[in-house]
């Protein structure tokens, strides 16, 4: 028996959809789906309503969460938009739950990014300044140290920071914190170049606030608010020994299935092979190759516990690709 | 490949337990990503079964199949030959060079990837949150319309089309619609996104470039095109390797970022597709050439032999003239703004002489602007 919905039900269940209805078959294979993601360990257990897979009602539990927050609001009409088959429906929604629950992950912890924007701001090793003090952070006015003059303060319109922060390029969305003090959403070393960055490309002292406003626009994810109370979340740490080495594998393991074929070839094959020959192999030119390249990094440092894990995880990674490209040969 | 086209767990644990599906197991065979994924699989695992039950979605607003395709309504769309995957599109206009041919822009379900130039879209119409993706505008056939979903209010239809003649025509940007931040810098990832888009609408699109094709033909064998007055290589065939394949010096998004142009415009000229009749399209190529640093001599050799394919010829005036932008002023009726979008208020000269004339214009024109860039 296969575990896709057949051809008929997959009709009945868009036109109920269409209709206002999910029949029950497409609710018991909504639950199959979950329960699948869940019994083959494709989806970390952190982000999960109550923080346990094993909990006997997480499956049920996560199912009406996704329904409640994602899939009645839109989600199976959007779906149904798109997906003309029973494949085509899994590959989509599997996908669609697999964000739904790391996007939750994010929403959680996310007003720490504004917390860690002001202590970032203040270390004076750091190489910002201040240029207004006030009382409350949010007017606090701040520059780059390396600044000849003092700067003129930023008097625009909030989408002109957004859209700076946008021209920041890609960041990597760390989807665990290692510990209470980093971040969920990025990491340090990316959280300083997101306020240097939009400090170097105004070229204007910003506030408190319009680093919020910044922040707010650019990660929308990481401050709306969830509709179900996740104060019972707990998220694993870094672990050592056999421990650790088990949540590498299993962060690696998560950052395969994320990604596509082409990027896993990509990754896998880059370090030994020029742009040149990697796009001619592909058949793609050298800018998708390098695109390409880039999205799997990312990919796989949001599946990694923590930055220190990097490393670890994307070499394992490797491992995985390149076993089976000895097994092929 | 895109991230869609590999298996979903279901299929991969249906194709362990011995399921027959010729295309699923190729694909499995040929992806390195999806084997290790199975072989990450636990051997055995029992799944909890839920107690089957039902649930309300919320309704889309009733809409009976619309008598004629008109500008902002939003249709799922299909592909020949493709199985799996339909696309939401919103409707811009009815071709002027066919009546089966419709110009629609791709609705995509994520707000937060919207520039300013896409169109965002609330949850009224489709029931979730969505932007109307200007950036890879295309035209597809009326075959291809499978079921219509919505339609736009007046007001987003009308930003479609000003968002459309800002992006298309050179008018100039409207205000007050509700877009995406801007895009400052080529590094925004936006621009990747929607270039990954494109990679994945040429399926949709596929179907009416093949009956540009074959019209083209027909048209050559009718002698309304002249056929090339030389063999060589054309438009498509001088810029496709600077910007595809492994030679490539530039990547789609780069250049359209570098250069400022449309997707669906830089589109036409790697199908040798140029406006030989109105010419609004030189000023984009000539940006296209320079950047792309292709001398003079390729460059005449290569677009005069796309302009020989390419329809169209001198415009003749036959009617009452009428700015277009008149014609869509607040209240003008839907229907009326689709068909004033393309109607044509004059007759084309497409003899011989007239297109050898527009020809030598375009390429003078041409010359004129590449020679101020340089």
């Amino acid at each position: 028996m296969s575990f896709l919905l057949t051809a008929s039900e997959f009709a009945a269940a868009r036109h109920g959809v269409r209709d206002g209805e999910m029949t029950p078959a497409l609710y018991a294979w909504l639950g199959r789906l979950v329960a699948i993601a869940q019994a083959t360990r494709a989806l970390a257990p952190s982000p999960v309503p109550g923080g346990r897979w094993d909990d006997p009602d997480a499956l049920a539990e996560a199912l009406h969460a996704w329904l409640e927050e994602s899939l009645l609001r839109g989600g199976l009409q959007q779906a149904f938009d798109r997906c003309d088959s029973p494949r085509a429906l899994s590959r989509y929604l599997e996908r669609s739950l697999r964000n739904w629950l790391v996007a939750r992950s994010r929403r959680a912890i996310g007003p720490r990014l504004l917390e860690r924007t002001g202590e970032l701001l203040g270390d004076p090793e750091q190489g910002f300044l201040l240029v207004a003090d006030a009382r409350v952070p949010a007017d606090r006015w701040w520059g780059l140290a390396e600044w000849s003059a003092t700067p003129r303060l930023f008097a625009g319109e909030d989408e002109t920071l957004i859209a700076s922060a946008w021209g920041l390029g890609d960041f990597a969305l760390l989807r665990y914190p290692s510990s209470e003090r980093s971040d969920p959403v990025l990491s340090t070393p990316d959280l300083h170049r997101f306020l240097s960055g939009l400090l170097q490309a105004l070229g204007l002292a910003l506030s408190g606030r319009h680093f919020g406003a910044a922040l707010r626009g650019r990660f929308p994810y990481a401050y709306a608010q969830p509709n179900v109370a996740l104060d019972d979340l707990t998220e694993p740490t870094g672990g050592e020994s056999a421990e650790q080495v088990f949540e590498v594998a299993e962060a690696a393991r998560l950052a395969v299935i994320t990604l596509s074929g082409r990027q896993l070839q990509v990754l896998r094959d880059r370090p030994q092979t020029t742009l040149e020959e990697l796009a001619a192999k592909l058949g793609v030119s050298r800018g998708t190759v390098d695109n390409e390249y880039r999205r799997a990094l990312l990919k796989v440092r949001e599946s990694t516990i923590s930055d220190e894990h990097f490393d670890m995880v994307l070499e394992k990674v490797l491992e995985m690709a390149s076993e089976k490209k000895h097994n092929d040969e | 490949m895109n991230d869609m086209e590999c298996l979903s767990l279901m299929e991969l644990l249906d194709l362990r337990a011995g399921a027959e599906d010729t295309e699923t197991r190729q694909h499995l065979d040929d992806c390195s990503r999806c084997r290790a994924v199975l072989e990450g699989l636990p051997a055995e695992f029992s799944l909890p079964s839920l107690p089957e039950t039902t649930a309300a979605l919320a309704l889309r607003p009733a809409l009976p199949l619309p008598a004629r395709v008109g500008t902002g309504q939003l249709w799922r769309t299909s592909a020949a030959g493709e199985r799996d995957w339909s696309w939401v599109v919103a409707v811009i206009g009815i071709s002027a060079e066919s009546e089966d041919r419709i110009l629609v822009a791709p609705v995509v379900a994520e707000p937060e990837l919207a520039t300013e130039r896409d169109l965002l879209v609330d949850s009224q119409a489709l029931g979730y949150q969505a932007f109307i993706d200007l950036q890879n505008l295309g035209s597809l056939l009326r075959t291809q319309l499978v079921e219509c979903l919505g339609t736009l209010s007046r007001p987003q239809a009308e930003g479609l089309v000003a968002l459309y003649r800002w992006t298309l025509a050179g008018d100039s940007e409207p205000k007050g619609l509700p877009t995406g931040p801007r895009v400052l810098a080529q590094e925004d990832p936006r621009l990747l996104a929607a270039e990954g888009r494109g990679d994945e609408l040429r399926t949709l699109w596929r179907d009416a470039d093949a009956q540009v094709t074959d019209e083209a033909a027909e048209n050559d064998l009718d002698g309304e095109f002249n056929q090339p007055s030389e063999t060589g290589v054309g438009l498509a065939g001088v810029l496709r390797p600077r910007v595809e394949g492994p030679d490539a010096e530039w990547d789609r998004a780069s250049l359209l970022e570098h250069t400022g142009i449309d997707g669906a415009r830089f589109d036409k000229f790697v199908t040798d597709r140029l406006d030989l009749t109105d010419k609004t399209d030189i000023e984009d190529l000539a940006h296209v050439l320079h950047v792309l640093d292709i001398k003079w001599e390729d460059a005449e050799r290569a677009v005069a032999l796309s302009l020989d394919t390419s329809r169209g010829g001198r415009r003749e005036a036959s009617g009452p003239a009428m700015p277009m932008a008149a014609r869509s002023q607040p209240g003008t009726p839907e229907e009326d703004v689709t068909r004033d979008l393309y109607a044509d208020q004059s007759e084309i000269d497409r003899s011989s002489k007239a297109r050898r004339s527009e020809i030598a214009a375009y390429l003078a024109e041409l010359r004129r602007v590449l020679d101020d860039l340089r």
